[in-house]
């Protein structure tokens, strides 16, 4: 390997980032060492992203909402990260790319169910919301999802189910 | 990588199972199916690249399938169980025209190819350049003047691909 590329991937922050990301199911590749347990500043994974592999900001908005407490110093996120994470959380279909990478490559990976099987695809996450129905609608919903075995909020999901694939 | 491999032989068998209980029950057998790996797979799967240069993926898959309904769906449940993506806008990578593609896998039922690393590398330098700015500086040392002169000829930018020390 050239010696300016073997400087780059043998950095200390290179091997962090991309050993926490390829022990985490989110990159493959090369030869790094897994690092499941380290900690990352936001500034480090900035850096491999910017400078060696661009794929690690295809990612990074994933890692930092599956493992949160992996990224230390994330105070001054730069406004086009902010904006992205905000935008995947929301589950916008569209958003904003960034230097070539699409927005939808990243909303994509935040989706899907990490190597660990405890972190949950970003769209499988359940969200409370309060709705106020009036009593009468209430008693009708339990009643009716007491007879059909489900809970009242797989009721729901199902009678949404059912309108979506109706139209 | 060891593992496209393997789902291609997964696949291959799969589409000989739906074959044969198709003929059974007095159908018409699914005609010959094409698969062909483009982008940074093509690469990452290539054991002589590997050797060469650094490379990193995420778990997307872009290839240009030529098959029917039943064989596509058979390829992408097989790459999800290995946790790959098959990317539905794989058709809009841009394929040089003097592209050569190696053969992987080939039976009578299937035939399966990577894009050649000169190709997917050259690609990338025209369409996709921020992604790719290491890697292509990477296989401009390694590729020398074939993957320049492709990356010139296609009003590529080469200085780009120029690492700052």
């Amino acid at each position: 390997m050239n010696k300016e590329f073997e400087k780059l991937f043998k950095d200390r922050r290179t091997q962090k980032v991309l050993g926490f990301l390829i022990a985490k199911g989110l990159l493959l590749g090369g030869n790094v060492q897994p690092q499941p347990n380290v900690k990352v500043t936001l500034e480090e994974a900035l850096w491999v992203g910017e400078t060696v592999e661009p794929r690690v900001i295809e990612v990074l908005p994933t890692a930092l909402l599956h493992f949160p407490k992996t990224f230390i110093e994330t105070k001054n996120m730069p406004p086009f990260l902010k904006d992205i994470i905000v935008h995947i959380k929301k589950h916008h279909l569209e958003g904003p790319d960034y230097r070539g990478i699409l927005y939808r490559d990243m909303k994509k990976w935040a989706e899907r169910l990490l190597t660990d099987k405890r972190t949950k695809p970003l769209s499988e996450i359940r969200v409370n919301k309060t709705y106020r129905f009036n009593t009468h609608v209430l008693q009708k919903m339990h009643q009716r999802a007491k007879a059909q075995k489900m809970s009242v909020t797989q009721y729901l999901e199902n009678l949404i189910k059912k309108d979506i694939e109706k139209s | 990588m060891e593992i496209l491999e393997k789902i291609f032989q997964q696949l291959d068998k799969a589409i000989e199972n739906e074959n044969d209980e198709r003929r059974q029950e007095g159908a018409l057998g699914l005609p010959h199916a094409e698969i062909k790996i483009l982008g940074q797979m093509s690469l990452i799967s290539n054991p002589e690249v590997q050797a060469k240069i650094t490379l990193f993926a995420t778990f997307d898959v872009d290839a240009i399938i030529k098959a029917p309904h039943w064989i596509e769906t058979a390829f992408k449940n097989l790459l999800e169980k290995e946790r790959f993506e098959l990317d539905p806008l794989s058709h809009e990578i841009w394929i040089p025209k003097e592209s050569t593609f190696t053969t992987i896998f080939s039976s009578s039922r299937l035939t399966c190819s990577r894009l050649d690393p000169l190709f997917t590398l050259l690609s990338k330098a025209i369409k996709a350049k921020e992604k790719n700015k290491v890697l292509i500086a990477q296989a401009l040392a390694v590729y020398g003047d074939d993957l320049k002169n492709l990356i010139i000829k296609y009003e590529g930018d080469l200085n780009y691909f120029k690492l700052k020390k």
